[in-house]
């Protein structure tokens, strides 16, 4: 299974790669030629536009990338090869799924250092100024509120990816012969919307849970939000799971490749 | 060469597209070592039948097994699809399509394809994007037939090429065919290809009307394949 998925994600890759590199050699190279503190020059200017420019369509890419590459590759004609390799269908979609997490891991890595370039020619940071704040980004990770929004950073854009995947896949049935676009749009919207409901419904019930004497003896604020964040962060978890079967289940058992 | 083993086995296999039925009860047990013809007219259900045996098309009635397996991973491994339309990347090149089927298919010869691609006058390096309609035709041919698969499965080779080019595919099938293979083409273009056949299928509006031994065809009828088919589908 392994070596498979290894073959499967060596391909995602290739095929996906074209479309970042260009991007991220722009961004990094619009930060080192940018100097926040400039006389407001034309040249400057226009740097600090490419920069913008560069990091909002980074942002776009991603999901066009995501949800374009999967289309294609799954259920237009590039499906005939996909869907006709000797692979199980897990193994397709966590291939695919663990690519595009990659690149948004790698974007928003791409972001941050571009940003930190910006903020240390800004303040004209020497090296013992850049090995303070890694200190202390390493320290960060001692408190528990950095697992948490690790957590979220793993869990969240797995999920959203997953739930484009599921869409995608269940409009690729005998269910749905025509519109399958719009009618995909629509399932991912109403199953955004029946997923925040769920959300609702549960944080106001588990806001209820912590309304006793002991909770209200310590700081009520910080534990309640901190447990509801755990408890929502699992649920992301599941609904990813769910997502993740779904999507295998319709490629085994409905699929329709027109 | 027809031997004992049954390869392809498929029992009341019906699919409907809405109200539009595609094939309706299909009975059909192929044995290994035939080369089989799959003919009807366009519309006829052979495409559909094609996608059925390679795992395209999942929701249908019946039960279909390939070499003792129901479909899946374990018969794509042993069925070589060429569709009737190109499926590869704009981005790939030769070289990248060569090494995915390597990678992917345990029983992808890599030399026997360079071999025939060095036949069709194609190179590693060429990109996909860039071949013309016949080459990446033929591109793909050098890639299935290049795989030592137990049923291969080809959906109208010929189709859309020039007369000489059809020679040339069908050579190249006949000259990489190895008799304990199966091949299953499907096809309306009977009579440049009715002499490779060992049986042939006819299927009209989804059913099967005829299944038989090509040479049993010819003493009983003392027609071509071909003339059997026009009068069998004359509208």
């Amino acid at each position: 299974m392994l070596n498979h998925l290894l073959k499967l994600m060596k391909y995602e890759l290739k095929c996906t790669y074209r479309s970042f590199g260009l991007v991220y050699v722009v961004i990094l190279a619009a930060s080192f030629f940018l100097t926040p503190n400039s006389d407001g020059s034309q040249a400057a200017m226009i740097l600090a536009m490419i920069y913008g420019i560069a990091i909002g369509t980074l942002v776009v890419m991603i999901f066009v990338t995501v949800i374009r590459n999967y289309y294609t590759s799954m259920f237009q004609k590039q499906g005939y090869l996909t869907q006709t390799l000797p692979v199980k269908s897990y193994e397709l979609i966590s291939s695919k799924l663990l690519i595009a997490y990659f690149w948004i891991v790698v974007s928003v890595l791409i972001i941050i250092i571009s940003t930190f370039i910006i903020a240390f020619k800004a303040n004209n940071a020497s090296f013992n100024d850049i090995l303070e704040v890694i200190r202390q980004l390493l320290q960060a990770t001692m408190d528990r509120d950095f697992w948490l929004i690790l957590g979220y950073f793993i869990i969240t854009p797995l999920e959203a990816i997953l739930l484009f995947y599921l869409t995608m896949t269940a409009v690729h049935t005998k269910y749905v012969r025509k519109h399958r676009v719009l009618i995909g749009i629509a399932l991912y919207f109403v199953i955004s919307y029946a997923v925040s409901y769920v959300t609702d419904v549960i944080l106001s019930l588990s806001s209820g849970a912590f309304d006793t004497a002991f909770y209200q003896s310590v700081s009520v604020v910080q534990f309640r939000s901190e447990a509801q964040t755990w408890m929502m962060l699992g649920f992301s978890a599941v609904l990813a799971v769910v997502y993740f079967i779904g999507t295998c289940y319709i490629l085994d058992h409905k699929l329709e490749i027109e | 060469m027809e031997n004992n083993e049954m390869l392809l086995e498929i029992t009341g296999l019906s699919k409907a597209y809405g109200k539009k039925i595609a094939l309706h009860n299909v009975n059909l047990n192929i044995h290994s070592g035939q080369i089989v013809g799959l003919l009807g007219p366009n519309g006829s259900g052979k495409t559909t039948l094609i996608k059925v045996l390679n795992g395209l098309l999942k929701d249908y009635d019946g039960d279909v097994k390939i070499n003792g397996n129901p479909i899946g991973p374990k018969t794509k491994s042993i069925v070589s699809y060429l569709p009737d339309e190109p499926y590869f990347a704009d981005w790939m090149h030769a070289k990248d399509a060569l090494s995915l089927f390597c990678d992917l298919y345990e029983d992808f010869d890599y030399s026997r394809a360079l071999e025939l691609m060095k036949r069709f006058q194609l190179t590693e390096d060429m990109k996909i994007k860039s071949m013309s309609k016949g080459m990446k035709e033929k591109f793909q041919l050098a890639l299935v037939m290049s795989r030592k698969a137990r049923l291969i499965v080809l959906d109208e080779p010929i189709g859309g090429v020039d007369p000489a080019a059809r020679e040339v595919i069908l050579d190249t099938i006949l000259s990489n065919y190895r008799e304990d293979q199966t091949i299953l083409i499907a096809t309306h273009l009977i009579a440049d290809i009715e002499r490779i056949f060992d049986s042939v299928v006819f299927i009209k509006e989804g059913n099967v009307v005829l299944d038989k031994d090509v040479e049993a065809i010819r003493q009983e009828s003392g027609k071509s394949i071909d003339e059997l088919f026009r009068e069998e589908f004359r509208c």
